[in-house]
């Protein structure tokens, strides 16, 4: 019978113990990819989008207060420059930020790119043409009807509280938003504010590029004169 | 044949032995240190604390030379070459976790060691100094935990160092030639590394070696102190000769008859370093130490969390006495203690008032070291830009309430506010803040803050402030009214439903 020392047990064990730590990886060993990374590094659309995008902009898993940024007709719409140019330069008198770096923002060129590439990646194939995403405004006594017409049909699906306090003619509404959001919100719809897109806001037809100015014209005619500026101080 | 060549080899052995012992007195230096007589009621599991906290030490010695091999104590290099050794250097990350959690073990198993002593009165006499050269070693290991976590070159470091330079700074008449002297300058940079490396490295190892070396040769000189028998006062005039009497009586070598409760501590102590090392790795780095980037969380090492958490809960004026009043007293009282309290009763059940302060101070600091972990004292910065708002908080509502939620996230308020949990948590959530604020009042608070709030009202056009006011007037419980002046007389509970009715409730469907 072969007598095994325990000297030579523990050498044995300690050896297996060392081989198994070099062929193994232990949990605590950090992998590479903990490593950290600047933020002007980060390339991976998903994590740039949710870190930058998605509090305002809904991929179509969420909600969000602004336009989504998963709705076909929007994205049927919008150029790559133009997505681009918003990112990056932001959209003056509305609350969307300039993230471009040369704009005081955080994101590089790059990471624009990939965030305007992984937006129309999403983009579905749409029947038919769409109306451009900008045009000149139409005439605001047409889109008035246009306007009633409109929230005639909402009123049938909407709850009667989301019409409170003007709808989409309230001045503090408008004040906050560029006619431009405005146009993409009738082209695109909302499904966070119950507005079908242009062509199923009327019944049985789609809104005309016209009316689609029009309506535009007449809600851009609703907005204050003074918004923006600070409460005239009356006192001496 | 092969016998008496094995005796002859003994005998040669021996008397090499002999020549060295006669010469360097090998036995009778082991006699009065590693051989010295302990009462045999000392051979206990709790009096294995001090030798396990040795050993810690020891570990940290040996993986710090490690460390030091590769790391480059300099403001540009510190932060690659930890990068380095924890991702690309063979068993670097290893090396790394072992100082680590050395460092946490040794600091953790001291405390439970200075708890021991406490509550066995070993401070009192003979061993004033043997207590007094632990409270320095108590302290050169804070030292040694803190000046480690700047080696760590990180966010973490940074803030560290400047919040350790703000407190400097608030020392009386010397305080910015303290902050300079601290950090090699007025802002933290190359050379606080290297200040806090010299430290690190040379200062406070040599410290806690000195020490050490105080220490032990006060518990040889001294002895170890006795396992406390209730009712057994300790006298200055009769304590040495019980003491004597008690080593007579069942004194025992503290090698080899004494040590083998310690070596089983010790491979324990060993085992969790290793294992937790192994399972949990090393901490960071995280980011690098760069005070423009604004979204990082940083946060001390556990032993100093509830600093941290008294830093950050107590009112500005409290900030003097706390940082430099309180440290210097209570530093003082703990090495008075012996003297304040050097004889008499040393069995914990007789001392109801020491078993008392260690239950409240255990308590005191564990609840702010939860309160320094868990509490929200950083907000999250990209919140306003990313964190989603649930759908029962978005949908049915007003286009001018929904341009409110666009606001609230653009000036940023989802950093401080989360709504439905989901956001920064420095201020209240308020999913539900339209149940308990009017318009008016919210009005005022978000023009004129308020409670830790900025004002905004500089910040907001008139526009703004009531899209945002509107919005989070509808932030309440479905079915709830919002919430009523109670300055005006109530309206009937009819009145009341159809308000409800013509405002939408979170959760609220058409």
């Amino acid at each position: 019978m072969i007598m095994i020392r325990p000297a030579f047990l523990v050498a044995s064990a300690g050896v297996v113990a060392s081989l198994a730590l070099t062929a193994c990886e232990p949990p605590g060993k950090p992998p590479i990819t903990k490593k950290w990374k600047a933020p002007t590094e980060v390339t991976d659309f998903t994590k740039l989008y949710s870190q930058n995008c998605l509090g305002c902009h809904s991929l179509g898993e969420t909600s969000g207060p602004s336009l989504s940024m998963a709705n076909p007709i929007y994205l049927a719409s919008i150029t790559r420059e133009d997505l681009v140019n918003v990112i990056a330069n932001g959209v003056p008198g509305s609350r969307m930020p300039a993230f471009a770096e040369v704009n005081g923002g955080s994101l590089t060129d790059a990471q624009i790119g990939i965030i305007a590439d992984g937006i129309l990646a999403k983009r579905q194939p749409v029947e038919g043409p769409v109306p451009a995403w900008s045009a000149p405004l139409g005439n605001p006594a047409a889109g008035q009807a246009v306007y009633a017409a409109v929230v005639e049909s909402l009123k049938k699906t909407l709850p009667a509280s989301v019409f409170r306090d003007g709808f989409l003619t309230n001045r503090d509404f408008l004040g906050l938003v560029t006619d431009q959001y405005l146009r993409s919100l009738v082209i695109g719809g909302s499904a966070e504010l119950g507005i079908p897109n242009y062509r199923e806001v009327l019944p049985g037809r789609a809104l005309t590029d016209a009316e689609i100015a029009d309506l535009v014209a007449y809600l851009s005619s609703q907005r204050p004169a003074d918004y923006g500026k600070p409460p005239t101080n009356s006192n001496p | 044949m092969i016998a008496n060549a094995k005796k002859k080899l003994i005998d040669a052995g021996l008397g090499v032995y002999g020549w060295i012992d006669d010469r360097l007195h090998v036995t009778e230096i082991f006699e009065h240190t590693a051989g010295h007589h302990i009462p045999k009621s000392t051979s206990s599991w709790f009096y294995v604390f001090g030798s396990a906290t040795l050993l810690c030490l020891i570990i940290q010695l040996v993986t710090g030379t490690m460390l030091a091999l590769t790391y480059v104590p300099s403001g540009a290099e510190a932060y690659t070459t930890l990068e380095y050794m924890t991702y690309e250097q063979p068993l670097g990350w290893l090396i790394r976790a072992i100082h680590y959690w050395g460092s946490n073990f040794m600091v953790a198993i001291m405390i439970l060691h200075i708890t021991q002593v406490y509550l066995f009165g070993a401070y009192k006499y003979p061993r004033e100094i043997t207590w007094i050269s632990g409270v320095f070693l108590g302290l050169i290991t804070l030292g040694l935990a803190f000046t480690g976590q700047v080696m760590r070159f990180d966010e973490d470091a940074y803030w560290g160092i400047g919040i350790g330079a703000s407190i400097t700074g608030r020392s009386p008449v010397f305080g910015a030639e303290l902050v300079q002297m601290l950090l090699g300058g007025p802002i933290i940079n190359s050379d606080t590394l290297s200040r806090f490396f010299a430290l690190h490295v040379f200062v406070l190892p040599g410290a806690i070696l000195a020490f050490i070396a105080l220490h032990l040769r006060m518990v040889l000189l001294k002895g170890i102190n006795e396992w406390p028998e209730p009712g057994v006062l300790v006298n200055r005039e009769t304590y040495d000769k019980h003491y004597a009497a008690i080593i007579r009586r069942e004194g025992i070598p503290f090698t080899p008859h004494g040590i083998g409760k310690d070596l089983v501590a010790g491979a324990i102590v060993i085992i969790a370093i290793l294992g937790c090392a192994l399972i949990f790795g090393p901490k960071g780095p995280l980011g690098p130490p760069d005070p423009t980037e604004i979204a990082v969380h940083p946060r001390p090492d556990w032993a100093f969390m509830w600093i941290f958490a008294v830093a950050a809960l107590m009112p500005e004026w409290a900030e003097v006495p706390a940082f430099l009043i309180a440290p210097p007293i209570v530093i003082g009282f703990l090495i008075l203690l012996p003297f304040i309290n050097n004889t008499g009763e040393k069995h914990w059940s007789r001392r109801p008032v020491a078993v008392l302060s260690v239950f409240a101070i255990y308590l005191s600091l564990g609840i702010l070291t939860w309160f320094g972990i868990t509490g929200p004292w950083s907000p999250p910065m990209l919140a306003w830009s990313g964190a989603v708002t649930p759908k029962d908080f978005v949908v049915n509502r007003t286009p001018l309430e929904l341009q409110g939620l666009v606001v609230f996230q653009q000036k940023q308020c989802r950093n401080c506010h989360a709504i439905d949990g989901i956001g920064g948590h420095r201020g209240p959530d308020l999913w539900n803040v339209g149940d308990r604020m009017t318009h008016p009042q919210l009005v005022r608070q978000v023009i004129q803050g308020g409670g830790n709030m900025p004002a905004y009202g500089k910040n907001l056009t008139p526009h703004e402030v009531e899209a945002v006011v509107q919005y989070m007037v509808s932030l309440r419980p479905p079915g709830n009214v919002p919430a009523l002046d109670s300055a005006k007389p109530a309206e009937p509970p009819a009145e009341n439903r159809k308000q409800a009715a013509k405002e939408p409730a979170h959760g609220d469907r058409g």
